[in-house]
């Protein structure tokens, strides 16, 4: 073998292997927290920025949302059975669990949280 | 000019190449490609949407599907299903030139009343499901659960006054819930309430009833890999893009932060009656929804349990009939009809049927 048979070899397999890593590698907890109200897109946050959002619907309904690095919470709400407040953190690693577990959702309220996490299957 | 520089370039050099080494390239250069395909899944891309308007419950869906537009239009065919049954199957609100339960429940018992063929497949199940349950599900059995609900909202609305129904009412309700007196004409699509003060509520079959017909059209619309969920009502179609199962975390009754089990599902679905999600307090007690038909009084015989099933509307069925009977019996009437189950007995410990925790 030549050396340039060597070096094409050499760069063929970095990139394979730098694209299977890329593939393959988990984000981290990389993603975002889209809010909907009644069912309308409402905000969308990145999951690396610690942040509180309120939203007053302006008829007694009222509902803070906490983002922390890499999850969210139901922070309070004024609905009366508590449920999603009750679900407290979901994060990323709880949501890889099973289906279904990214969402908290104050249906008395009409407001939805997904968590979006980047590496999700 | 100047990519056709670079293209003579790249064939001079090949010429340097020798045969093994240019055969291994070869070999990488195909598996980079492959490598992003996945093995043809990873094309695929995971839509979830919710809807906050339907079945007066949270209802999600998680698809998977080649692009944005795809998800939309399978979403969107969805939804547009669902609240349709959600229309028809409405015992509290009759909804613009539709014939659905609330028209059924009000006029049915004066003439035969012709009704879509949905609502008609609906009923028609509703009185198989009374046999395979020997009773312990029953759509006939709306007049004792209209007192149930008006009594919880209520109560709901004004905690102070909460009461529960009249003992004498109920059993005067009770009266009148025999299915036989339901009589479906198949040829003419009617529904005849033999009995005047007989009302139909489909709460233990609808929701499941409806997640199947939603599911078998998007499979027959080329949807391969759904998950639908009505307010606890899973249904999964096929499996994850990866071929993996679907897998669902099963609510600890005692503890909402954390799963009871975690069951893989596949091409099936999962159910859970519990009596902790509706319910309402009077003197300090708390009364859920399921009512058992021989006490009139909401079910007090396991804490919870979970079915798995090949049908939605089966699976929903027997989540309910599980929960109004002692778990001994329940275990007989699962094993009997093939349904997987999981209880949380009253002593918080978990039997299985059939099932097994994945961790």
């Amino acid at each position: 073998m030549k050396r340039n048979d060597l070096i094409i070899l050499g760069a063929v397999l970095a990139v394979a292997a730098i694209l299977l890593f890329a593939l393959r590698a988990p984000a981290n907890g990389a993603g975002w927290v889209i809010v909907y109200v009644h069912d309308v897109e409402y905000a969308r946050l990145p999951l690396d920025t610690p942040q509180t959002i309120t939203i007053d619907q302006g008829d007694g309904k009222v509902n803070v949302i906490a983002v922390f690095e890499g999850g969210v919470r139901m922070q309070s709400s004024t609905c009366e059975n508590q449920l999603c407040v009750l679900q407290g953190d979901v994060t990323c690693e709880s949501a890889a669990h099973a289906e279904l577990e990214n969402w908290i959702v104050c249906l008395p309220n009409g407001v939805s949280i997904e968590l979006v996490a980047e590496d999700a299957p | 000019m100047e990519v056709g520089k670079r293209a003579m370039d790249f064939k001079l050099r090949q010429k340097c190449v020798q045969p093994v080494a240019y055969t291994l390239a070869l070999i990488l250069l195909c598996a980079v490609p492959l490598a992003f395909l996945g093995g043809c899944t990873q094309r695929l891309q995971r839509y979830e949407a919710t809807y906050l308007s339907l079945f007066d419950t949270v209802v999600t869906v998680l698809l998977y599907a080649e692009s944005e537009a795809e998800a939309q239009q399978a979403m969107d065919a969805i939804y547009s299903d669902l609240a349709r049954y959600d229309a028809l199957f409405d015992i509290y609100e009759t909804h613009d030139g539709v014939v659905n339960l609330k028209t059924v429940n009000d006029s049915a018992w004066k003439q035969p009343v012709a009704v879509e063929p949905e609502l008609f497949a609906l009923l028609s199940f509703g009185k198989e499901v009374c046999g395979l349950t020997e009773g312990r599900v029953n759509i006939a059995f709306g007049s004792v659960l209209t007192l149930w609900h008006d009594a919880r909202e209520a109560g709901i609305a004004d905690p102070e006054q909460a009461a529960l129904p009249e003992r004498s009412a109920l059993e005067k309700a009770a009266a009148h819930t025999n299915i036989d007196d339901v009589i479906l004409d198949a040829e003419a699509n009617t529904v005849y309430l033999a009995d005047p003060a007989l009302q139909l509520d489909v709460g233990a079959i609808g929701k499941g009833f409806a997640a199947q017909l939603a599911c078998d059209n998007a499979r027959a619309r080329g949807v391969t890999s759904l998950l639908l969920n009505l307010g606890g009502n899973v249904c999964a179609l096929g499996t994850r893009a990866d071929g993996n199962p679907w897998r669902i975390h099963v609510q600890d009754p005692d503890d909402p932060e954390a799963a009871l089990a975690t069951l893989e599902l596949s091409d099936a679905s999962l159910v859970t009656s519990g009596g902790y999600q509706r319910y309402y307090t009077v003197d300090g007690f708390s009364y859920h929804h399921i009512i058992d038909p021989d006490t009139l009084m909401p079910a007090n015989y396991v804490k919870a349990v979970t079915v798995t099933h090949p049908d939605s509307g089966l699976a929903d069925a027997f989540s309910t009939a599980l929960f109004n009977l002692p778990y001994e019996e329940g275990r007989a009437l699962a094993e009997a009809n093939g349904v997987s189950a999981v209880w949380e007995l009253l002593d918080g410990s978990i039997v299985w049927l059939r099932l097994d925790p994945t961790e």
